[in-house]
C-alpha cells in the first residue's frame, strides 16, 4: 500500500484529502502545517508521495521541501495551492525536476487529484 | 646767230631785272602767306596731333579774324566738346565700373543671403521635424502617463483581488471537497446528489472566476514557446467564425505574412484574442464586421482588432480595464482586465480606442525580444 503524506494548514482540507485517498486504497499520513510535516518526515516512515500545501504559516511549503532534501528523502511531491505563488516555488525547485504538472490549484477536483497521484506513483 | 639770240638775251635780262625788282615784294608775299596760311595750319595740325594723343586741353592759338581764326575757334570748340564728351565717357565708364562693383557686391550679398536662407530653411525644416518629434514624444509620454496611472490603479486592484482570491480558495476547497466526498456515497438519494452536484459545479464556476482574477493580478508565466501569431489567431478565428456568422458578424483577416515568431504562452495569447473577439461581437448586436490586422511595428508585433460596433464613450473607456467593470448584462467584467494582465506579463502594451457609434479598435503590441518574460 502506497504511503502518502498530506500536508495542509487547513485541517478541513487535509481531512477531505485524507478521506478521499483512503477511499481509494492509499495509506495516508496527515500533517496540519509545515512543522508537523517536518516531524513526520524525520521519522522512519518511507513515504511514496507527499501532497504539500504551499502557503502555510511558520514553516511553508518551501521550508518543508528544504527539510525533505536535507533528510535525503527522494519521493515525489505534488504541490497544492490556493494562490499562484506556487510558480515561484516551481522556479526555485526547477532544477529538482518540478514542472507545472506537479501543481494542483485549489479548489481541486478530486478525480483530477486521483489521476495525478496515480501518475506520480506509476499506478495504471 | 647773234641775230637770233640777241632778242632772247635781251628778254632774259629784262626778266632777271624784273625778278630782282620783284624779289622783296615776293619775299613779303611769301612771308605774309606763311604767317596767315601755313603757320595756323601747322598749329592746327600740331594741336590735332596733341588732341589725338589724348591731351584734350590743348588749344589752337589763332587770333586772326579771318577764316583761319574762325577755323581755329571751331577747332577749339570741337576739342572742348571732345573733351566734354570724353569726360562724360570717362565718367560713364567710371560709373559703369562703380555700378559693376556694386552689382558684384550685391550679387555676392545675394548669394550669401540665398545660402543663409537655405541654411535657415533647412534649420526651419529641422525645427519642424524636431517639433513634430517633440509633439510625438509628448503624446507618447502622455499616453504612458495615462497608462501608468491606469496601471497603478490596476496594480492595487490586482493585489487586492489576488489576496482575496487566495483567501476564498481555501473555503471553496472545503465546500467543493466535501460535496465531492458526499457524492461518492452511493446510499444518498437522487435529490441530495443533485444538490451536491450543483454545489460542486458552482464551486468550479467560482474557481474559474478566481483563476481569471489571479491571471489578471499576477498572470501565470505559463508555458513559453515560440509562437506564430498569425497561425495562433487563425485557430481562434476558426473556432469562433461559424458561431459569429450566426449573429451576422464577419471576421476579416488582414495578416501580414512573414512576421517573426515571438516567445509567448499560446494558451494565454489565445485567451486574449478570444476575449477581444467576443467583446467585438457583443458590441455589434445587429451584426457587423471585425477586422484583425497583424503587422511588424519596430521592435514589436502589432495586432489590431477593429469592430464596427456601438463603441464606448470616454468615461467607459477609462474604466475598460478595471476588473468587474462591465456594460454587459451578463458580463463578469473580467475579459479586458485579464487581457491587460496577460499582455503586461508578456511585456507588451494594450490600448483601446473607441468612439460612440464609431466602433472600437484594440491595439496590442508584443515585444519581439521578450526579455525577462
Amino acid at each position: 500500500m502506497n504511503k502518502i503524506l498530506v500536508v495542509d494548514d487547513e485541517e478541513r482540507i487535509a481531512d477531505i484529502t485524507e478521506k478521499f485517498l483512503k477511499m481509494n486504497g492509499f495509506e495516508v499520513f496527515k500533517a496540519i502545517g509545515g512543522e508537523e510535516a517536518i516531524r513526520l518526515l524525520s521519522t522512519d516512515v518511507q513515504f511514496d508521495l507527499m501532497l504539500l500545501d504551499v502557503k502555510m504559516p511558520k514553516v511553508n511549503g518551501l521550508g518543508v521541501m528544504q527539510k525533505k532534501a536535507e533528510l535525503g528523502k527522494k519521493f515525489p511531491v505534488l504541490l497544492l495551492t490556493g494562490s499562484i505563488d506556487a510558480e515561484k516555488y516551481l522556479e526555485v525547485f526547477k532544477d529538482k525536476g518540478f514542472t507545472a504538472e506537479d501543481v494542483l490549484y485549489k479548489p481541486i477536483d478530486l478525480s483530477v487529484l486521483l489521476e495525478k497521484v496515480k501518475k506520480k506513483l506509476n499506478i495504471a | 646767230m647773234r641775230v637770233i639770240f640777241g632778242p632772247v638775251n635781251k628778254l632774259l635780262n629784262i626778266l632777271i631785272i624784273m625778278f630782282l625788282a620783284m624779289l622783296p615784294g615776293l619775299t613779303l608775299v611769301v612771308y605774309f602767306f606763311s604767317k596767315t596760311v601755313t603757320r595756323p595750319l601747322v598749329r592746327l595740325s600740331f594741336t590735332a596731333a596733341e588732341i589725338g594723343k589724348g591731351k584734350l586741353d590743348t588749344v589752337v592759338e589763332v587770333k586772326s579774324k579771318d577764316e583761319f581764326g574762325s577755323l581755329a575757334a571751331t577747332f577749339n570748340q570741337m576739342a572742348a566738346n571732345l573733351k566734354k564728351t570724353t569726360t562724360s565717357i570717362d565718367n560713364l565708364n567710371k560709373e559703369i565700373a562703380g555700378r559693376k562693383k556694386i552689382e558684384e557686391d550685391l550679387s555676392r550679398a545675394l548669394k550669401k543671403e540665398v545660402r543663409d536662407r537655405e541654411v535657415m530653411a533647412s534649420m526651419l525644416d529641422d525645427n519642424n521635424q524636431t517639433r513634430e518629434r517633440l509633439e510625438q514624444h509628448i503624446e507618447d509620454l502622455k499616453r504612458t502617463q495615462d497608462m501608468l496611472i491606469q496601471s497603478d490603479k490596476l496594480a492595487s486592484l490586482g493585489k487586492l483581488v489576488a489576496d482575496m482570491a487566495h483567501e476564498v480558495n481555501n473555503p471553496l476547497m472545503i465546500i467543493s471537497g466535501n460535496a465531492q466526498l458526499s457524492l461518492l456515497d452511493e446510499s444518498l438519494n437522487q435529490e441530495l446528489k443533485n444538490n451536491l452536484k450543483i454545489i460542486h459545479e458552482e464551486c468550479n464556476r467560482a474557481k474559474s472566476i478566481i483563476q481569471r482574477l489571479l491571471m489578471f493580478s499576477r498572470p501565470s508565466k505559463g508555458e513559453q514557446r515560440s509562437l506564430d501569431i498569425n497561425q495562433s489567431i487563425e485557430s481562434v478565428v476558426k473556432l469562433l467564425e461559424h458561431q459569429f456568422s450566426l449573429s451576422n458578424v464577419k471576421i476579416n483577416r488582414r495578416f501580414n505574412t512573414g512576421l517573426p515568431f515571438i516567445t509567448a504562452d499560446e494558451r494565454q495569447f489565445q485567451e486574449v484574442i478570444m476575449n477581444l473577439l467576443n467583446n467585438a461581437r457583443d458590441a455589434m448586436p445587429g451584426g457587423g464586421e471585425i477586422t484583425i490586422n497583424t503587422s511588424l511595428d519596430g521592435e514589436y508585433l502589432k495586432i489590431n482588432i477593429k469592430d464596427s460596433g456601438v463603441g464606448m464613450d470616454d468615461k467607459t473607456l477609462t474604466r475598460a480595464f478595471e476588473p468587474f467593470f462591465t456594460t454587459k448584462e451578463k458580463g463578469t467584467g473580467l475579459g479586458l482586465s485579464v487581457c491587460y494582465g496577460i499582455i503586461k506579463a508578456h511585456k507588451g502594451k494594450i490600448e483601446v480606442k473607441s468612439q460612440p457609434q464609431k466602433g472600437t479598435t484594440v491595439h496590442i503590441w508584443l515585444p519581439l525580444k521578450a526579455e525577462g518574460v
